[in-house]
């Protein structure tokens, strides 16, 4: 021991012999190598959680992060052979044995994940069917023909069907830059999610301008004109008054009512008008199905792309919306009703 | 328009909040008030306010009861303390439609720490307002004739009454302060949704917030809606108060039938409330430890507010003087010179007007308190600006008082003059509603979002898009500008 001790300590030193110059960096190398295949196996097991197509791929890359590692681990091996240090031999050889598992347990995952992306194709498969089998029922109906087909799936969990993909980001700016690009992208139906109002993404969304203004406008025109006409009718034709040796349809004295009555009707009508424009109040939307968009009042900026939209497509708007590096991404479901 | 307004380093401007403040900093100091239990000091101040309610109660029902004689009014003191509490109380409110309406018309991001506060304030001022009038018919169960209303003896309200005026005008602010408040509530109510543990507070913020999801498409139309709010409730506070004074400008009586009162009843009201404002929000700072979002700087802008509306008035009452005197009109004299300022005119025994000392307590409240807010020292300075405060919330209440009462009570004829002593009813009334002002802004502090949590969270200097990094502004606003044509 004290000898080895010696050994690894005059191989550390620049005046050391040759031969064992590399064994040190190789065995760096090796525990690099071993602890980046066993943190990347660590992250499959983490990802198992989320999308099965991730947790592939994650699970592959791993296993291959823990080949390459066993490989390291057997050079060094070697290498320590050669140089005659038993102890860095038999430790390269753990370092190789434990990466062999750590792969074999990463593949494991790999074959699992697949297993579960299969399944989850070939659920939505069956699920674009029975939508195809509703959409010819109501058709059906329509034409009045009195078909009954009876639900084929007996089992108590309720069906659920793609809502909306819903991206997260950090900062207001990938935010901008991602709506820009589904602008681009010609997208309708979806919209940013932000905590407070956002400037620049109106034209960042291409948003037209609002036309609140209008109806408030009409609405306090209203006002204004039932001042005038209240006035004139209770004052005037239906029991005229005269106060302070004025006409009873003065009309300096009616000024302060119209302007009041102006103002309370277009109060009224940018609220109702707000209301309808943003069709609140609204009892449920399917984007409140997803966990993470509780944030969207605190502190994160959500996309969302909604299936009703023309040009929505399971992969290819995923794929628009990975380009614009969300933090998060997810597909939000909704039951059947 | 966030760059417009950043802060300017050179002239050694710094941010509202302090540097590296998140979002969600925000989020959590405003949120956990309504979310944890109330502070001590909390249930000192509600218990005694409930208290106070209860007052304001058992003395309506007494005045009800024995009718409004048991207040201090009398013969020639027709309006008295009832109507000095209802522009009082009016003018409270007006701090509030002024910080949101109009400081957010001249972009004053500093604003946003202190406008729903203020907001909240308008809207109990003027419910605390209202019961005066209404009491003041003196059979309140008849005040449905100050509706247009068909009733039973076939007449309609006199539309050239400017009484009926002020009915519109104070029903009109009531209902635009509370629906531009809730409007302005809605982002907020949302977040205390979100972060609602129980089921039950998810579903009274829930319902509150309508299904508020921040959408971009309604945060459009929300601050168009926003700024049409402001840009009608910034006319409307100019004549709620205009209105409120044309009750006095319209008529004959000396000390009342001046052309300065729109302005100067506007500027009093903006300066009374103001205080109010700054009263409560250092005792609601210091109990709910909220320095971190309402700083210094807010105190001190505040301060200067208060310094320059209190000139304002400080002019009106030299000018009220001087076109007194100006005008050679006897009576306009004698109710400046004898009943308010005392010894400019004697009365035939050689006293000094009886009720000199009200015009006395408002000048040194009013005008020369506030002066004191000339020094940086006094401005930021917690303790100092508190009892200012209070001072010139007395102040304001006397200025009220100075110009029903002083001008009542020893007008035209000596043989119809009178004098004017306050009764219990009126002193434990008002007193009362402190009670239902306090009770209903107790509750709000501790249930609803106190600080408009979006509006803070947008001034922050990294909210929105290409504002840290300068050097690729260009590229990002090339990005931005234009919508590219579909494929």
């Amino acid at each position: 021991m004290a000898n080895d001790d010696e050994d690894t300590k005059t191989g550390k030193r620049p005046s050391s012999k040759p031969p064992e110059a590399d064994k040190s960096p190789s065995e760096k190398a090796v525990k690099a190598a071993a602890e980046e295949a066993a943190a990347k196996g660590e992250l499959a097991k983490a990802k198992a959680e989320s999308e099965p197509e991730d947790k592939k791929v994650e699970a592959e890359v791993a296993a291959k992060a823990a080949e390459r590692a066993k490989a390291d681990a057997e050079d060094a091996k070697e290498a320590a052979e050669e140089a005659g240090d038993e102890s860095t031999a038999a430790a390269a050889e753990m370092t190789a044995k434990d990466a062999e598992k750590t792969r074999a347990e990463a593949l494991e995952t790999a074959a699992e994940a697949e297993a579960e992306l299969e399944e989850a194709e070939k659920k939505a498969a069956s699920e674009a069917e029975s939508k195809k089998v509703e959409s010819k029922k109501a058709e059906k109906s329509d034409d009045g023909d009195d078909h009954h087909d009876d639900g084929d799936d007996e089992e108590g969990e309720p069906e659920m069907r793609p809502a909306l993909y819903l991206a997260e980001y950090e900062s207001p700016d990938d935010l901008a830059h991602a709506a820009a690009s589904i602008r681009d992208a010609g997208y309708e139906k979806w919209d940013c999610h932000t905590p407070y109002p956002v400037h620049g993404l109106d034209k960042a969304m291409g948003l037209p301008e609002t036309k609140i203004g209008f109806i408030s406008f009409v609405c306090g025109m209203v006002g204004l004109a039932s001042a005038v006409l209240m006035i004139q009718f209770m004052n005037n034709w239906d029991y005229p008054i005269i106060i302070g040796g004025k006409p009873p349809g003065s009309f300096p004295s009616m000024v302060p009512i119209m302007f009041e009555l102006t103002v309370l009707l277009t109060g009224f009508g940018t609220l109702f008008g707000l209301f309808h424009l943003c069709r609140l109040p609204r009892h449920h939307h399917p984007i409140f199905e997803s966990d993470r968009f509780e944030s969207s009042t605190d502190d994160r900026f959500f996309i969302s792309i909604e299936v009703e939209d023309p040009k929505f497509d399971l992969k290819k708007t995923r794929a628009l919306l990975e380009n614009t590096h969300p933090s998060h991404l997810e597909l939000v479901e909704e039951e059947i009703a | 328009m966030a760059s417009a307004s950043a802060p300017i380093h050179e002239l050694g401007e710094r941010g509202l909040l302090p540097p590296g403040t998140t979002f969600n900093d925000i989020t959590e100091a405003v949120c956990r008030v309504t979310e944890e239990k109330a502070p001590r000091g909390w249930w000192m101040l509600f218990l005694p306010s409930v208290g106070l309610l209860g007052l304001m109660v058992s003395c309506i029902v007494y005045l009800l009861s024995m009718g409004i004689g048991v207040w201090g009014n009398n013969t020639p003191a027709y309006w008295a303390w009832d109507i000095t509490n209802f522009v009082w109380w009016i003018g409270i409110g007006h701090a509030g439609t002024l910080i949101s309406a109009i400081l957010f018309l001249f972009r004053q991001n500093w604003r946003t720490s202190i406008n729903r506060f203020a907001e909240a304030m308008t809207v109990f001022a003027v419910l605390c307002a209202a019961i005066f009038p209404a009491l003041h018919t003196g059979r309140p169960w008849f005040d449905y004739y100050l509706a247009p209303l068909p009733n039973q003896m076939g007449i309609w309200p006199n539309f050239k009454s400017p009484l009926m005026w002020d009915v519109f005008a104070v029903n009109t602010y009531l209902t635009i302060s509370v629906i531009f408040w809730y409007v302005g509530l809605i982002p907020d109510l949302a977040t205390l949704r979100d972060r609602s543990k129980s089921l039950r507070r998810k579903r009274i913020y829930g319902a509150l917030a309508l299904g508020w999801r921040g959408s971009h498409r309604h945060w459009q139309h929300y601050e168009r809606a926003y700024l049409i709010f402001a840009a009608i409730s910034t006319p409307l506070v100019l004549s709620v108060h205009s209105i409120v004074s044309f009750d006095f400008a319209t008529s004959v009586m000396p000390g009342w039938h001046t052309t300065i009162f729109p302005p100067y009843f506007v500027a009093g009201a903006v300066f009374s409330g103001f205080a109010l404002v700054l009263t409560l929000m250092l005792i609601v700072r210091s109990v709910f430890k909220m320095h971190s979002l309402v700083t210094l700087k807010h105190l001190d802008l505040m301060n200067k507010f208060m310094l320059g509306t209190g000139i304002m008035v400080g002019y009106a009452y030299a000018m009220e003087f001087f076109v007194a005197w100006y005008s050679g009109n006897p009576y306009e004299s004698w109710v400046f010179f004898h009943n308010r300022l005392g010894f400019g005119y004697l009365d035939q025994e050689g006293n000094w007007g009886p009720l000199w000392w009200s015009y006395y307590a408002m000048v040194s409240c009013n005008v020369i308190a506030p002066q004191l807010f000339w020094f940086k020292k006094v401005r930021t300075s917690i303790p100092a600006m508190f009892i200012i405060t209070i001072f010139i919330n007395i102040g304001m209440w006397f200025e009220r008082f100075v110009i029903i009462v002083t001008s009542l009570y020893r007008d035209f004829l000596p043989g119809s003059w009178g004098g004017f002593e306050a009764t219990w009813v009126d002193i434990a009334l008002y007193a009362g509603t402190f009670g239902l002002f306090f009770t209903l802004f107790l509750l709000f502090i501790r249930w609803v979002p106190m600080i408009a949590i979006a509006e803070v969270k947008a001034t922050l200097p990294h909210a929105h898009p290409h504002h840290s990094d300068d050097d690729h502004a260009d590229d990002h606003a090339a990005g931005l500008a234009e919508p590219a044509p579909a494929e």
